[in-house]
């Protein structure tokens, strides 16, 4: 995660420059403690900093899966452990094993798509018909 | 409940001492001779199993069943044996055209089922002299939900699935052999 912040800037200049303060967070891609008599009270942040936090919430549930994953020696196919620069030996069995018996909630179908599981089944009976078509 | 896609390597295939009672099932692993198929290491049967023994049903559907080192990287074979990736945090749905299959002999190496490449192959190709793995009734779960996701992209969670397919052996007057224990008679 990389948000960075710059200078603080007071609430003066907020009240009375604001155009400009956000034109130059947006800018320079940094985020700004907004102070009050010396003491921050809020930071203002550009828009991708907002991806950022969002990418590190996801990580932050993700994380002890692709631990559990290295402590495995499971080649658990993941972005975040090749950023890492961290390596698994790939060995199907152990990949295997461990997607087998560790627990994991999926957040995206294949194409990035929400995944929403479908409500618990609620199954009847179903009675079929056989009769077949007779097809020239 | 998890959402991982497949079983142990240990809970795929019924024991070739026990198979003897089990009929020719959607999801157990055909040696194809004859056509396009005869060429492939093997075929997975995807056609239903309550159309199977129908003297209607002419031509079975099969898909093609690949060797893991058909894959090019470890990585991408890393994306068969797991079918989901983590992304930027987030666990994603990976491959979802195929569906990993272990060795089914010792000694064997492991391979995947194809479920872009389908053919009919005729239904006297299909027989117990023809199959070489017979799955379990769990590993069918966990094909049957697969393809779902495949085919349709619908989403289920793994007891869903079982939940309908207990209904549907429960319900079936001709199912034949060994009932798993969630699908009482």
């Amino acid at each position: 995660m990389r948000i960075r912040f710059g200078e603080p800037v007071g609430h003066r200049k907020i009240k009375n420059e604001l155009p400009a303060v956000l034109r130059e967070t947006v800018a320079r891609g940094v985020g700004a403690p907004i102070t009050n008599r010396g003491r921050v009270d809020a930071y203002l942040v550009p828009p991708q900093a907002r991806d950022e936090l969002e990418r590190a919430e996801r990580l932050r549930e993700t994380i002890p899966l692709l631990m559990a994953a290295a402590a495995a020696g499971a080649a658990l196919p993941s972005q975040t452990l090749r950023d890492l620069g961290i390596e698994i030996p790939f060995d199907w069995r152990a990949l295997n094993r461990f997607t087998a018996r560790t627990e994991v909630r999926f957040t995206e179908g294949e194409d990035g798509e929400p995944w929403i599981a479908a409500p618990p089944a609620r199954p009847e009976r179903v009675i079929e018909d056989e009769t077949e078509l007779e097809l020239e | 409940m998890s959402d991982s896609w497949y079983l142990d390597a240990s809970d795929y295939y019924i024991g070739r001492s026990a198979l003897a009672p089990y009929p020719v099932r959607q999801g157990d692993l055909l040696r194809v001779s004859g056509g396009a198929p005869s060429r492939w290491v093997g075929a997975q049967i995807i056609h239903p199993t309550c159309e199977l023994p129908k003297s209607a049903v002419k031509a079975i559907q099969v898909v093609r069943v690949r060797r893991l080192r058909d894959v090019r990287d470890d990585f991408g074979r890393s994306l068969v044996v797991a079918g989901y990736r983590e992304v930027d945090g987030g666990r994603r749905v990976a491959v979802a055209s195929t569906f990993f299959l272990p060795p089914w002999t010792d000694g064997g190496e492991p391979c995947f089922a194809d479920f872009r490449e389908v053919a009919s192959v005729p239904r006297s190709a299909v027989s117990r002299r023809s199959r070489v793995a017979a799955i379990t009734h769990d590993c069918r779960v966990t094909l049957i939900r697969r393809y779902l996701y495949f085919r349709f992209r619908l989403a289920f969670r793994f007891e869903d699935v079982r939940a309908w397919e207990a209904q549907r052996i429960a319900s079936d007057p001709a199912f034949e052999g060994p009932r798993p224990g969630w699908a009482r008679a």
